[in-house]
């Protein structure tokens, strides 16, 4: 699977409703515009707008990262890594676009790159998830705890789930901007997060009463 | 992600309105669970050192001309190297083997001659060309040449030659006008044979033996016969050769 390239980031519906995951509250609008416009003033010598873009998407990067497998110290690399390219790329930016989503874009082709070149230090077995769905053992140990039941579902998912619930459900991103960087149509993102959260319910323990 | 997984039919399934709002409450559960993870305290200044690290070559290069040029002759004097060295090792490359020799052309068509074009000129054969004629005709050069050379040795004893006129035909020449004919030839450094015309009237006033008109034609007879005139020493100037001759 090649990363696919990265061009001046315009989505196809990026005016759109933001957002419309099952469950998801949509993200506070305030500042967001500013947001958008941080390699803007960055470009036009604001030094404190990188820091701010770091200070932003630096901890959504670590986690994306994490999620999808990587050590945190490879996690960290990875995040550095992105925002050295964002730097290099500034020329080519366009804000057409949600800033995160092409962020996430990069991040994800390093991810690729990476992925192809070395097998990520924590492996998720996806024959595993495929023949039982069932939590595992480290699962029911910790079903007490919702939480850690929802991410050890979610490193149980198939890694397109994951990648599907990281981007639409965990990072936010509307359907259209998670289309377009996944290459599927905006219909196929709906009904696969559908699936993807059946698939992750299935992998909870039951709750107790 | 761009190939489409098979999914079940039940995956398709558009979900109603109690299962949307429960899948709602996983999505925000799945969210508060999967908080985003702190930065290490010190990956601002990691990442500000690596940003000073890193090369911005693709801006650099984008934006500066002199950045350009600098990166075609590092690239270039990069390149000089290896190539520098094949050509040493394999000196084929530049100086290919000269091979001497001579490839022989043959000679151009003859041009084609036109039916009514002239003759070519026939040259007589030797025997012809160098006969008495020719023989007759260096001899008188010759003394033309030494007529010459004793008048600009005489210096100012030599005689200037006298008004021209201009002779139409030889057959109207007196005597004196041949004799400033022969001291124009000489002054002139005119010294071919004499033309056949000329010759004609010498002999016929000479013929004529008037003794004035045969000292002013002793010149020109020495110059036709090299002999010296028996009328007289003839019309001459110091050193002269045709009084000795």
């Amino acid at each position: 699977m090649n990363p696919p390239p990265e061009p001046p980031f315009s989505p196809v519906d990026s005016g759109s409703e933001p957002d419309p995951i099952p469950g998801s509250r949509p993200e506070s609008p305030s500042g967001s515009a500013e947001r958008e416009d941080l390699l803007l003033r960055y470009r036009a010598g604001d030094e404190a707008a990188f820091e701010e873009l770091v200070e932003w998407m630096g901890p959504r990067l670590l986690g994306y990262f994490l999620r999808q497998g990587a050590s945190p110290s490879v996690a960290d690399d990875l995040v550095q890594r992105v925002f050295v390219r964002v730097l290099q790329n500034l020329d080519r930016y366009r804000p057409q676009g949600r800033l995160d989503a092409w962020l996430l874009r990069i991040a994800r082709n390093l991810w690729i790159d990476r992925t192809r070149r070395k097998r990520p230090l924590l492996r998720f077995d996806e024959d595993l998830d495929a023949e039982d769905p069932r939590p595992g053992p480290d699962a029911m140990a910790v079903a007490a705890d919702r939480a850690a039941a929802l991410r050890d579902a979610l490193r149980r998912l198939d890694p397109a789930s994951r990648e599907l619930l990281e981007l639409a459900v965990l990072q936010r991103l509307p359907y259209g901007e998670v289309a377009r960087l996944l290459g599927v149509p905006v219909g196929t993102v709906k009904s696969r997060v559908h699936y993807a959260l059946r698939r992750l319910r299935s992998l909870l323990p039951p709750e107790s009463p | 992600m761009t190939d489409r997984p098979h999914l079940p039919e039940e995956a398709e399934a558009v979900p109603d309105a109690a299962e949307r709002a429960e899948l709602e409450r996983l999505a925000d559960e799945l969210r508060a669970a999967c908080r985003d993870p702190e930065l290490a305290p010190d990956f601002r200044e990691r990442l500000a050192l690596r940003l000073r690290r890193a090369p911005m070559w693709r801006r650099t290069l984008r934006r500066s001309v002199t950045a350009r040029l600098a990166a075609s002759v590092l690239v270039l004097l990069l390149a000089a190297g290896p190539i520098a060295a094949v050509a040493l090792f394999w000196p084929e490359l530049v100086a290919p083997r000269v091979l001497l020799g001579f490839e022989p052309t043959p000679p151009p068509p003859a041009p084609a001659r036109p039916a009514d074009a002239p003759p070519p000129p026939v040259v007589p054969p030797p025997d012809e060309r160098f006969g008495p004629e020719w023989e007759t005709a260096l001899l008188r050069a010759n003394r033309m040449a030494r007529a010459a050379r004793s008048w600009r040795q005489a210096g100012a004893a030599a005689p200037l030659p006298g008004h021209a006129v201009v002779v139409a035909d030889w057959d109207l020449a007196d005597a004196e006008a041949l004799w400033n004919e022969f001291v124009r030839r000489c002054a002139t450094g005119q010294t071919d044979a004499p033309e056949p015309e000329l010759v004609a009237r010498v002999r016929a006033l000479a013929a004529e033996a008037d003794p004035e008109a045969m000292e002013a034609l002793a010149p020109w007879l020495w110059v036709l016969d090299g002999q010296p005139t028996t009328v007289g020493p003839g019309r001459a100037w110091p050193g002269a050769p045709w009084p000795a001759d």
